[in-house]
């Protein structure tokens, strides 16, 4: 059989894993939330007459909004998905999976895949309900740059996504995860008031990459959020080869 | 010769949990390992399925189907698709569903084909686990405590099931009073080394290290 066919079932098997009740129930309350906050911001119970009067200040007051809650609550949830998926606690199928070091690299291949999967089905449904109301509001504009934010809050998402699974590998405990959390919500502040930082204020968010403004763009540039994410790619690569599974 | 290892060197910290073993587990036999607790036993399956990091060398031929001792099945998985999933991960197999449809019955679980994994008992789902473990196409059967949780007509059935198989088969197991002793190569896991306590077909008991 190639390598093809039994990634797919590894694939199938990880979502399985991935889709356990508690983690079910947590998509679909962060789904509800995001959904409820978007119709909220939109504004879509004002009053036609009071929209038409100042549609682009609507529209950019919309777009702030959105964008700026997107990207905490896209980046928080890759994090906590990340600590569910990638703890230790909850490697312990893979004794079932692993037999050799060709299945060893196929698991874990497929594994990051699989979240990667359903990372992008979130963004998928996150960018639907951005684009479906603009169609319906009075003020909606559809601007083709807006897809390259999304692109860029995914590879943002890649970053945290293995930067949590190196950590969590690294300390051997799910606790690790809130690192990953502390180091997003720094990075946040500090690059608010980007302009007026220190040198060194400036190296925390050359190590710790984020997206700025309501664009999500990246302060050093999209490339340095890409290869961030290799070199993290390759840790993690490095740890799997050495550490032992549950 | 179905596995070789040569001078296996585990350790979790400062403790070696297995110092230097060499042995062969050849074609179409089988192995019986004792040992008491947290001696080291499951750590050698482990290491053979290359599950954690080791020190000296490891051959392999063939594909390991392996029933860990402790096992997570994803609670939303049927008992079916669990089976067909992780026993043809690596390659198909011919006239599965009648195969599996003897196993069921032979384990008296077939009611519970189409049922959920979560809503199985603990003894069930070993039943389980040890059909994808018998099912998976392979040249080496890995079973880590097997009996447990099996009731006495399963653990009998199992047995037999076992037995009469041709692969090599490698038991780690606590209740060696079941294992027909004389179709099995016993050894014994003790302060990290192994040593090969009856050889097959032997009425004498052979002291010596592999």
């Amino acid at each position: 059989m190639d390598v093809l066919r039994s990634s797919r079932k590894y694939i199938l098997t990880h979502l399985f894993y991935l889709l356990s009740k508690k983690n079910v129930v947590f998509l679909v309350v962060f789904n509800l939330v995001c959904s409820i906050y978007f119709v909220y911001i939109s504004s879509i119970f004002e009053g036609i007459h009071t929209i038409d009067a100042n549609r682009s200040i609507y529209y950019e007051h919309f777009n702030n909004d959105f964008f700026q809650f997107t990207k905490i609550v896209f980046i928080c949830f890759i994090i906590f998905m990340s600590i569910s998926f990638f703890g230790r606690e909850y490697n312990l199928y893979s004794n079932l999976l692993i037999k050799d070091k060709r299945t060893k690299a196929i698991f874990y291949i497929t594994k990051y895949i699989s979240f990667l999967l359903i990372s992008l089905l979130e963004l998928l449904f996150i960018s639907i309900s951005y684009y479906s109301l603009l169609a319906i509001l009075p003020y909606g504009k559809f601007y083709i740059s807006s897809i390259g934010t999304f692109l860029r809050l995914l590879f943002l998402g890649s970053f945290y996504l293995f930067f949590t699974s190196f950590l969590l590998s690294l300390f051997n405990t799910h606790l690790a995860g809130i690192i990953s959390l502390i180091s997003y919500w720094f990075s946040f502040i500090y690059s608010s008031f980007y302009t007026s930082l220190s040198k060194g204020e400036k190296i925390l968010l050359l190590i710790f990459p984020f997206g700025e403004g309501e664009s999500i763009t990246f302060l050093y540039g999209t490339l340095h959020v890409i290869i961030y994410t290799i070199i993290l790619i390759l840790l993690n690569i490095l740890l799997i080869i050495v550490r032992d599974e549950a | 010769m179905s596995i070789d290892i040569i001078n296996l060197r585990k350790y979790y910290g400062k403790t070696y949990v297995l110092k230097g073993i060499s042995c062969r587990f050849k074609d179409y036999q089988k192995y019986l390992i004792k040992g008491e607790n947290g001696i080291g036993k499951s750590t050698l399956f482990k290491a053979i399925l290359n599950q954690i990091s080791y020190l000296g060398e490891i051959k392999v031929e063939g594909a390991i189907s392996y029933a860990p001792e402790v096992v997570n099945f994803p609670p939303f998985m049927s008992v079916y698709r669990s089976i067909k999933t992780f026993s043809t991960l690596t390659s198909d197999i011919y006239d599965f569903d009648n195969k599996l449809d003897y196993l069921l019955d032979l384990f008296n679980i077939s009611k519970y084909k189409n049922s959920m994994l979560g809503s199985l008992s603990k003894g069930q789902k070993q039943k389980v686990n040890l059909i994808q473990a018998y099912l998976t196409p392979s040249k080496t059967l890995l079973l880590d405590e097997p009996l447990s949780g099996l009731d006495n007509e399963s653990r009998n059935k199992f047995l037999d099931l076992i037995e009469n198989d041709t692969r090599t088969v490698i038991v780690i197991s606590h209740e060696l009073t079941h294992f027909n002793k004389e179709d099995y190569n016993v050894m014994e896991l003790d302060n990290g080394r192994l040593t090969l306590i009856k050889k097959i077909h032997s009425n004498s008991p052979i002291l010596s290290t592999v």
